[in-house]
């Protein structure tokens, strides 16, 4: 007797692993515990939404763990590491779009369940406590959803919820308060990231989850509400259990919410890296997806959207998530001091009239407290979708203020593209914003406009008709080179600047030529010339002898030009032209920009002000650098008639302008069609295109 | 098959279904990282042969483009290497990386000797592994040597390429 009762302590009877571990934890009760429940009346497919909602809730707690491990709450750091998630790293956008997605089916589902609840009358007495964990679990939900969205640190989700964090504000006494803890600080910053990403992971989970135990332990102790006519006329008869019966139900209905999902993930709700490339994907539909597209699907578009980087100097037409478009269409409604009332009041008074419903299922109000309280919930349900209706109406609508929103919209769409698109070479390490704020492509004609345009045109995009330099479209290509020699008195190019030795040489040597009959001639020298040129040479001066197409071209640039201009330190002479080496490249306008009194460049006959950074810490070094310069021109200029007139030149030759670096360099990189982001700090560079 | 057999075994299989849906891209997700390589490292400027005493070691810092995930840092600090000029031509170049477990390892003037200060790992100016009475030297190799050369366009400057070696091998494998 003895050892065989050690052997039941020690070794249960059949031993196999899941006998051993149930002996030792006992887990089968407690599986028991959750799965054995008794469904009078048997399982209906009516009551799979809470078991919908259990099941997209653990989804988005998974994929919420997943998105955890490579987000980065912070204000420099929080878009680029979407941005890396969605774009880069392998079914990342899978798993951000099951969570984007997830949330808004949580909402709707959660709606569908409130109705089945009603309806049922399972909110009336002995289940109102029920009722009023499910109201709570509903502003957890909310409350999640209005965390979530800003996380991302979009345009988007930064100005949907200043409006949220501005209602907060405008809350009587401790309105101020509130909003500057709940924001952690005067402005938007780290501290709203940090506060709302530990609201959203480690605040509102637990208590969703503690809810929800308390909700389904609270259910349990009164069972499902069957309808009357669905009540067996013998109870101990037509019985279902929750397994398998209703768990089947359960589960066949998750599923297609997943499918549903899984659809919504995979339709285009993002931008694509590149251009979509419609004989790419013919191509790719034919053969088996590859695990690298399947895995790097965002880079198509699939997925949830990604706005552009939060810039509070750059505005956006700010809507919520469309299930809070409601509350947001009720503001129109109110002014000023009344806007409490849409804000506030009204709201609370809604929810407060849903928590009281099932105090009208006691006694003889029962039956009227049904039906008042399906009624107060679908007249909600409608008021909602009416309200959301006439929101999304009105932004789609005709009006002026409509169309407004939308090209507003549509040039922040442009912008998310772009932020995309640069983020791919790397993000700079001050923040994503910096992608935009220093991409030369969208900054650098703004720069152009306003520092270059009163003398510059720049072709059709910028014009300029009393422009007195040259247009900069195209300047240093083979094209502009070649326009230059044809027709200099075209305003494109030197007719309206002082450059009239450069004009007259050029008409001189074709006149010469059509006299000489030698016009084909001298049009392939130009042409020779225009081609060197514009490859921006910077090589060494070729050897006696080199019959390579460099040498080829520079022979061509020694006959006609080098009596004027300078190439690698020979030739020029002191006529004061621009030395060619690197004509044309960013380093040649960097110095034109810079210093185009030089002597490399248009000395005392320029009339281009220099730009310089006059805000820096070398502003000081930089003024007497150039009065220095201007010393200079003006001892070489020498003494004569025309000294006065020489001094107002080299005066106006010498001019100061203030552009910062980065302006600078915006406008060089547009001008020579290189987008690269300028990269801050020093140097000022960015790593070569990949 | 009976009515109850075949509604558990369906919700097992859709509940498998959905786990392997959602389970292997959250693998796939949570092991990314396996596509981010080490940086191919490249010859990097480090100074002046003439600045270099011989037989002295010189700490130089290496610079280089710098990528850390989605950042991008154009000019960041990769990583310390020891300089030690031998003669007039020679110069060796080490990591200041401890092959052990990955500390710093400094110069001990007095002594002549490279020392970990973390475990004792030690190394004479040969970059050799040496054993000092008394104390344990936990490093399993002598200390790491880096590519060295003078810049072709100006032979007076050292460049040197960057690398990082795995830790704890008998041999120096870069990491990948």
């Amino acid at each position: 007797l003895k050892i065989k009762s050690r052997r039941l302590r020690f070794y249960p009877d059949a031993v196999t692993v899941r006998t051993w571990f149930d002996h030792r934890t006992g887990y089968r009760k407690l599986i028991d515990v959750l799965l054995i429940e008794h469904i009078p009346g048997g399982a209906r497919w009516r009551y799979v939404w809470g078991s919908c909602l259990a099941f997209v809730f653990a989804s988005q707690l998974i994929t919420g763990v997943l998105l955890m491990t490579a987000y980065s709450p912070g204000d420099s750091t929080a878009w680029s590491s979407v941005y890396f998630i969605q774009y880069q790293m392998d079914f990342g956008w899978l798993i951000r779009g099951l969570h984007h997605f997830g949330s808004q089916m949580m909402v709707v589902l959660l709606g569908i369940h409130m109705l089945q609840v009603v309806i049922a009358g399972a909110h009336l007495p002995p289940r109102e406590v029920n009722w009023w964990l499910g109201l709570a679990l509903l502003g957890a939900v909310l409350g999640l959803s209005l965390t979530g969205y800003l996380l991302p640190w979009d345009q988007k989700g930064y100005w949907a919820t200043q409006v949220a964090t501005n209602i907060a504000g405008n809350q009587p006494v401790i309105g101020p308060w509130l909003q500057k803890v709940i924001v952690g600080g005067p402005v938007y910053g780290h501290q709203t990231l940090t506060r709302f990403y530990a609201l959203h992971v480690a605040i509102l989970p637990p208590l969703v989850i503690v809810l929800i135990i308390a909700h389904l332990t609270v259910f349990r102790r009164h069972g499902v509400t069957v309808a009357v006519r669905l009540q067996p006329a013998d109870p101990k008869k037509d019985d279902g259990w929750l397994w398998p019966d209703q768990a089947f139900r359960d589960m066949v209905v998750s599923m297609i919410l997943f499918g549903i999902l899984v659809a919504l993930v995979l339709a285009h709700h993002g931008n694509s890296i590149a251009p979509r490339d419609t004989s790419s994907s013919n191509q790719s539909t034919g053969g088996l997806v590859s695990y690298d597209s399947l895995a790097h699907a965002g880079r198509d578009g699939r997925g949830a959207d990604l706005d552009a980087p939060a810039d509070p100097s750059r505005p956006y037409p700010a809507r919520p998530e469309w299930y809070f478009l409601f509350l947001f269409q009720l503001l129109k409604y109110f002014e000023g001091e009344q806007e409490v009332v849409g804000t506030v009041f009204i709201p609370l008074g809604a929810v407060l009239l849903l928590a009281l419903l099932p105090l009208l299922g006691f006694g003889p109000m029962r039956k009227f407290g049904h039906a008042f309280g399906v009624l107060v919930v679908m007249g909600l349900l409608v008021a909602v979708a009416t309200l959301t209706y006439l929101a999304i109406a009105k932004d789609r609508g005709d009006s002026e203020e409509a169309r407004l929103f939308r090209r507003e919209l549509e040039t922040a769409d442009e912008l998310a593209r772009r932020a995309v698109q640069l983020a791919g070479d790397g993000i700079p390490a001050d923040g994503a914003v910096y992608l935009l704020r220093r991409d030369p492509l969208t900054q650098g004609e703004k720069v152009f406009r306003a520092t270059c345009a009163s003398c510059h045109s720049y072709g059709d995009q910028v014009r300029n008709e009393q422009a007195g330099a040259s247009d900069l479209a195209d300047f240093g290509t083979r094209q502009w080179i070649t326009g230059l020699l044809r027709e200099p008195d075209n305003p494109r190019f030197l007719a309206r600047t002082k450059l009239t030795t450069m004009r007259n040489w050029v008409k001189r040597t074709r006149a010469k030529a059509k006299k000489d009959k030698s016009e084909k001639e001298l049009e392939a020298e130009f042409d020779r010339i225009a081609g060197w040129l514009s490859a921006h040479p910077r090589e060494p001066v070729p050897k006696e002898g080199d019959k390579g197409s460099f040498a080829d071209g520079y022979r061509a640039f020694e006959n006609h030009c080098m009596e004027c201009h300078a190439y690698q330190g020979t030739g020029g002479g002191d006529t004061k032209a621009p030395d060619c080496t690197g004509y044309g490249d960013a380093d040649w306008i960097r110095l034109m920009v810079m210093g185009p009194y030089l002597q490399s460049r248009y000395g005392s006959r320029n009339t281009m002000p220099a730009f310089r950074d006059l805000e820096g810490p070398d502003a000081e070094f930089v003024r007497q650098e150039v009065q220095q310069a201007k010393q200079l021109l003006l001892k070489d200029s020498g003494e004569g008639e025309q000294t006065e007139k020489k001094t107002k030149d080299i005066e106006g030759a010498c001019k100061l302008v203030h552009l910062s670096d980065i302006d600078r360099e915006l406008v060089i990189r547009w001008l020579v069609k290189d987008y690269r982001v300028i990269f801050g700090g020093d140097p000022i560079t960015a790593p070569f295109k990949r | 098959m009976e009515r109850r057999t075949f509604l558990k075994c369906a919700t097992h299989g859709l509940g498998i279904l959905w786990a392997a849906l959602v389970g292997i891209p959250a693998v796939a997700f949570l092991i990314d990282a396996r596509n981010r390589p080490a940086a191919a490292g490249d010859f990097r400027s480090v100074g002046k042969v003439s600045d270099l005493e011989i037989g002295v070691p010189k700490q130089v810092i290496i610079r280089d483009v710098r990528h850390d995930a989605w950042t991008l840092h154009p000019n960041d600090v990769l990583g310390r290497v020891w300089l030690v000029r031998r003669d007039n031509d020679r110069v060796d170049a080490f990591t200041a990386t401890c092959p052990h477990l990955g500390c710093s390892v400094n110069f001990e003037e007095k002594a002549k000797r490279f020392i970990c200060p973390c475990h004792n790992g030690t190394f004479n100016i040969e970059g050799q592994r040496v054993e000092r009475p008394g104390i344990t030297n936990p490093a399993p190799r002598g200390m790491d040597h880096l590519e060295c050369r003078r810049d072709p366009a100006d032979p007076e400057t050292l460049q040197v390429k960057y690398q990082s070696f795995i830790q704890g091998k008998d041999t120096p494998v870069a990491k990948s």
